[in-house]
């Protein structure tokens, strides 16, 4: 048994030997400055789309911040709520975003869905936002909307899907690219509720006008999508919509490790990090690239936020 | 990859089939005590591993870049039963049905379960086990890979290369989540007293999707989509004791 231990060891060691070497999550060196190994791992896996969230007490902050992270190149496109409680019809914010010269991804807030005119809603959107050809209708519409108020079905959601498309379809053919509502990536739920949508003619529209959109904060997590993304769905594109994790210590090793996965398992041909600054509504998140906007210009950066700006 | 990987995974097997047999020739041999072959139903569990790229090099991807690294790493940890007949029939020395979780630290794939037939041919200090039959279950996600390559014009092109999923695993996830495919498998088994100790090489059939996409800046989207067997090779090694 002595000679079998042993060639099996040699058998495990040998064949152990060519693992491709990982690289670690470095901090900051003493001198001040990031590894350079690191910012170019960074560099290669980050995806420069982000999400910010629509608030006038950050407007200074978005500004400065967007205006570093495209010096560096380390953005290009974000994705902004057009929300219904504003009731002005071109935001300030989001057009003051846009002209920075970033994308715009304009999620069309959940409030919309219930608006008995969405047609007419949606061409009014169209018109305040020209510059935006990517709008996503909804948002993890089973998840998030409170109880207290409307709440919506995936059934009822394909029916209000399959309106605002077919009117941009025949009002606006050629004017806009709709991302559905993004599912939540975890666990089975998001994946059954992707296959509903494709059981309620999802997969019927045409791939060129849809973009299929997943949040995914856990990659591996997500395996439940890839029968669907390689079968009925093959044909469309995915974005995922939102991710990261609630930790900037790890904001970096999850851009390293995760994002490679997220495009492995589900193609993604984006992936936006979750939030800029998530603060408007109570305590700084901790997905966060920046905090305590109130605080411009000695704003708080994330260690991410201060690799990607290319400075220590 | 890979070529180096592939050659010397074929090495290893090679190692695996020498040495071990080796190491156990030194060992009584046991024999069935009428002078028939040994009949008995062994549990057994062992390791499998694989490593290198599976695909024929250039065919992952039309591109030169490798952003992620096509390699393929598996690890994984299996359960069998199988059982040896006390004479062949039609053939066929025993059966076995298994279990193989590849990617020990993931729960949510990576799980599949067998069952085969085989016929082994006894050469005293061992016999030499060649079988084969299907496999079934949810594929590691180790096998969904896609390759970016964006152009100057902004046209983004990519090839997402995964399983064919072909079957529902039954009360869980959505309907196209598993996979069924066949495999062969040759290996070396000595069958000391109640212990069973087993080497060899499985080659699963698997088929692969190669799914390519072409966006254009102004986001018109062109696909190509192509289906081929790939076959996908893994080392193992069991340990076993004999039930009944």
């Amino acid at each position: 048994m002595k000679h079998l231990a042993a060639a099996l060891i040699l058998l495990f060691a040998c064949t152990a030997c060519d693992q491709r070497v990982r690289l670690s999550p470095v901090e900051a060196s003493d001198t001040g400055t990031f590894d350079q190994a690191l910012v170019q791992d960074v560099g290669l896996k980050w995806s420069p789309y982000i999400g910010i969230h629509v608030t006038g007490e950050a407007a200074e902050t978005y500004r400065d911040a967007l205006s570093i992270l495209l010096q560096s190149g380390r953005v290009e496109g974000v994705r902004v709520e057009i929300s219904r409680r504003n009731q002005n019809p071109a935001d300030p914010i989001i057009k003051s975003i846009g002209r920075l010269g970033v994308e715009l991804l304009g999620l069309v807030g959940n409030e919309y869905l219930f608006a008995p005119d969405i047609e007419q809603q949606i061409d009014r959107i169209f018109a305040a936002y020209p510059e935006i050809r990517y709008f996503q209708i909804g948002n993890e519409v089973t998840t998030i909307l409170p109880s207290t108020g409307p709440t919506i079905t995936i059934d009822q959601y394909m029916i209000v899907f399959q309106r605002v498309y077919d009117h941009v379809q025949r009002r606006h053919p050629g004017r806009a690219v709709l991302l559905t509502q993004s599912t939540l990536g975890f666990g089975v739920y998001g994946p059954a509720e992707l296959e509903a949508m494709v059981g309620l003619g999802l997969a019927r529209l045409d791939p060129d006008q849809v973009i299929i959109a997943i949040n995914a904060y856990d990659p591996e997590s997500a395996s439940q999508y890839r029968g669907l993304l390689g079968g009925p769905l093959r044909g469309f594109r995915v974005w995922v919509t939102e991710s990261g994790v609630a930790d900037p210590a790890r904001h970096i090793p999850f851009v390293q490790e995760k994002y490679p996965l997220l495009r492995n398992y589900l193609r993604a041909e984006r992936v936006y990090w979750y939030v800029m600054w998530g603060g408007d509504t109570g305590t700084d998140s901790e997905f966060s690239l920046v905090k305590h906007p109130a605080s411009y210009p000695n704003y708080w950066k994330s260690p991410l936020f201060e690799l990607l700006a290319g400075r220590p | 990859m890979t070529g180096t990987a592939s050659v010397r995974g074929f090495w290893l097997a090679v190692v695996a089939g020498v040495l071990l047999p080796c190491s156990l020739g030194a060992q009584a041999l046991s024999d069935d005590p009428e002078g028939g072959r040994k009949t008995g139903t062994y549990i057994s569990t062992g390791l499998a591993h694989w490593q290198g790229n599976i695909f024929s090099e250039g065919a992952l991807t039309h591109w030169t870049v490798n952003l992620f690294d096509a390699g393929y790493n598996l690890t994984s940890i299996n359960v069998e039963v199988e059982s040896y007949f006390g004479d062949t029939f039609l053939q066929v020395s025993g059966f076995s049905i298994g279990y193989r979780k590849d990617v020990i630290r993931r729960a949510d794939s990576g799980h599949m379960f067998s069952a085969a037939v085989f016929r082994d041919v006894d050469f005293k200090v061992f016999a030499v086990k060649a079988g084969g039959g299907m496999e079934w279950g949810m594929p590691s996600l180790n096998f969904d890979r896609t390759e970016f390559d964006v152009g100057a014009d902004g046209t983004v092109r990519y090839r997402h290369t995964h399983p064919d999923r072909n079957v529902d695993v039954p009360l869980i996830g959505t309907s196209t989540d598993g996979a069924l495919y066949p495999f062969v498998e040759l290996s070396v088994v000595q069958r000391p007293w109640i212990f069973l100790t087993e080497a060899g090489v499985r080659i699963n059939v698997i088929g692969f999707n190669f799914d390519d996409y072409e966006v254009s800046a102004t986001d018109q989207v062109t696909h190509s989509f192509r289906q081929a067997k790939v076959l996908v090779p893994y080392l193992f090694v069991n340990f076993g004791v004999r039930l009944f």
